[in-house]
């Protein structure tokens, strides 16, 4: 089927900067994450009031639910080390990727210190010039106006009120 | 006539300005997410769900619905043009519509699909609106065991009718309930991993998990394609099909209703389901079978009629017993709850205006969709030319600005860009998003009726089996392992549907 192609999530494209990490390997680490986080929720819970079987408490369903993702999470990361791997690479740390990732991180801690129509506007100045690889001036004329349309459309038309910051 | 009262009122409410030009904004942007290879009705619905804070319940849903069912209408786009499935639902779309396009009649294959989604689509709300109000009528007395028991149940057919393995797909529900966790407990009120931070009180918003497990893994996993799509360009006038090509789709077209209207009822996968069901089917009954995969009308018609009949019956779980069965009636949903409406046996009578309205409507967009999907077809075809890199700035924008307006958080954005690098890693290793945000929405219930039945019959688990608890499941269970049993004696394979569902 021609969708082959698109719905290869592992594609690399040329220069992408993406590293083939063993898919044994990423799978088992997955899995340690989702035991991980199978343990905080008992670990957190442990503070919680249980109950018991007849009455369950607050601390109940966390716990219970907590020690069966550690129980799933054991048997993909017992699966993963045994090599059952549906493919043998998986390609990480795509140039697109960390920078759309990088450039959200970086709006989220701007967001409010700087203001939403400085912070998004950087943001889409930014990722046209890396992304779309426009000249700095298009990019920046482009980020303009769409934080107009934002303005037009969140303010003025939904009333919402975005963080103003300090400008 | 008490009903056809109720749909006239609906229609009431349908009919105004606003909720006219919100439903036209859903099937338009519905169409343009159904297009776009990568995007699907999650992605879409998940994207446009704040900017429905500030409408009124009845309009805000009546948008979000007309962007589930309209990217069913845009996904057929694609599958016929470029052979690219514009959502998992269009998949099986791709195999004739796109041979008929390649021999010339790109024209036909894309009149039949939007008439067959018009019709699967008004059938299925016919049927929405039949079943429905009894049905909750039915489920206003069923009591928390029967309620527990439902919701269990649909997330163990989650389990083994989704396209991941089960494995993994029972771990994302796992962590769904448990992340559903967070919070104030509802019966104690006692907090549960706030930290102390009054922020996390009512737990971590959905919409920012929605948004960035969907909308923000999907597009990183789309950054990593980059493939030049070359679409084969009807002209208005190749759009009327031959008579021969009416007489093969109009029995395709019966069929296609009827089976997406009852597979809707199978959780999880639904929409793509019958549409493999309905394809079968028709290859089967036809009588040159040697024709499919070679440009058969019938092999683009039932399946089309199929997908569209899926979003009238994945309602009724949602409207008559507040469970949705598939991820687009989760952020459903989602919207109803912000909104301050509880779905469930009780929606018909307590919003009238909500349900009816939402009916009402549904009959009007499936006709604005079809007036839409037939002229605009090349507009909609030239969207594939837009470069994904100038894409993905205005919807990171419109995510972040959405998401905040929410809770007026900006650790809401927080939240939002952290699960969107969580849904991009484990996606990237096999796990299915859509099990994990069915069991986020129906977390919160799910322990509360537990707890509750347990109280109320003093500890006894024996009220999870009790007589009524018992005939509802196994009834329920019995009619969904039936139709699953039906879909793989009719082809369908969970490989197939793992590729589809990678590309919702």
């Amino acid at each position: 089927m021609a969708a082959d192609a698109k719905l290869d999530v592992n594609a690399r494209g040329d220069g992408s900067g993406a590293l083939p990490v063993p898919a044994r390997v990423g799978e088992m680490l997955v899995a340690l994450a989702l035991l991980a986080a199978g343990g905080f929720f008992i670990w957190q819970s442990a503070g919680l009031p249980f109950g018991d079987l007849h009455r369950p408490g607050p601390g109940f369903f966390p716990s219970v639910l907590g020690s069966a993702l550690g129980v799933l999470a054991t048997a993909v990361l017992i699966r993963a080390w045994r090599g059952a791997a549906e493919v043998e690479t998986i390609h990480l740390g795509h140039r697109n990727v960390l920078a759309v990732l990088a450039a959200s991180i970086a709006a989220a801690v701007g967001f409010e210190r700087l203001g939403a129509y400085a912070t998004l506007g950087t943001l889409a100045g930014v990722l046209l010039l890396v992304l779309a690889r426009l000249s700095l001036w298009r990019a920046a004329l482009v980020a303009s106006l769409g934080m107009v349309a934002v303005w037009a459309i969140f303010k003025v038309l939904l009333g919402v009120q975005l963080p103003p910051g300090p400008f | 006539m008490a009903a056809f009262d109720q749909l006239m009122s609906g229609f009431a409410v349908a009919l105004t300005g606003k909720s006219l030009l919100y439903c036209f904004i859903g099937c338009l942007w519905g169409t343009v997410v159904g297009v776009l290879p990568g995007f699907g009705p999650l992605a879409g619905m998940t994207l446009l769900l704040p900017l429905t804070f500030g409408l009124d319940p009845a309009t805000g849903i009546i948008m979000l619905a007309g962007i589930f069912y309209g990217a069913m209408y845009g996904g057929s786009t694609t599958s016929i043009l470029v052979r690219i499935p514009g959502e998992a639902a269009s998949v099986i779309t791709c195999i004739d519509g796109y041979e008929m396009a390649r021999r010339g009649r790109a024209g036909p294959a894309l009149m039949i699909a939007a008439v067959g989604s018009f019709i699967g689509g008004t059938v299925s709300v016919l049927g929405l609106m039949l079943v429905t109000p009894p049905l909750a009528r039915v489920m206003v007395s069923i009591g928390q065991p029967v309620e527990v028991a439902l919701m269990l149940m649909a997330l163990g057919v989650v389990i083994f009718v989704s396209a991941g393995p089960p494995l993994k797909t029972a771990a994302m529900i796992v962590l769904g309930l448990a992340v559903g966790t967070v919070g104030l407990d509802h019966l104690t009120g006692v907090p549960r991993f706030t930290f102390g931070n009054l922020g996390l009180a009512d737990g971590l918003s959905f919409t920012a998990l929605a948004i960035g497990l969907f909308g923000l893994s999907e597009i990183f996993l789309n950054l990593e394609k980059s493939e030049a799509v070359k679409a084969i360009r009807p002209k208005l006038r190749e759009l009327i099909p031959r008579s021969s090509d009416l007489r093969q789709s109009a029995p395709a077209i019966a069929r296609g209703s009827i089976i997406g209207f009852v597979f809707g009822i199978i959780p999880g996968v639904s929409h793509v389901t019958s549409t493999f069901v309905s394809y079968a089917v028709e290859k089967r009954l036809s009588r040159r079978p040697e024709t499919f995969g070679k440009g058969a009308i019938a092999g683009v018609a039932g399946p089309e009629t199929a997908n569209n009949a899926v979003t009238g019956t994945a309602m009724i779980p949602l409207l008559a017993l507040g469970i949705p069965s598939i991820p687009a009636t989760a952020i459903l949903l989602s919207a109803l709850t912000i909104h301050g409406v509880q779905p469930g046996p009780l929606l018909i009578t307590q919003h009238p205006d909500v349900f009816w309205g939402l009916v009402a409507s549904m009959y009007v967009g499936n006709a604005v969709l079809l007036i839409l999907n037939l002229p605009l077809v090349g507009i909609f075809v030239n969207l594939l030319r837009i470069p994904y890199p100038w894409l993905v700035p205005a919807i990171l924008v419109i995510s972040m600005v959405g998401v905040y307006s929410v809770n007026l958080k900006a650790a809401d954005i927080w939240i939002m860009v952290l699960s969107g690098g969580v849904g991009y890693l484990l996606r990237k290793f096999g796990y299915e998003m859509a099990p994990l945000l069915l069991a986020l929405v129906l977390g919160d219930r799910l322990e509360a009726n537990f707890r509750l039945a347990l109280l109320m019959s003093g500890g006894s688990y024996a009220t999870f089996a009790d007589s009524a608890a018992l005939i509802v499941i196994a009834a329920a269970l019995c009619l969904v392992l039936i139709l699953q049993a039906f879909a793989w004696t009719f082809g369908y394979r969970k490989s197939v549907a793992d590729q589809a569902e990678r590309s919702s």
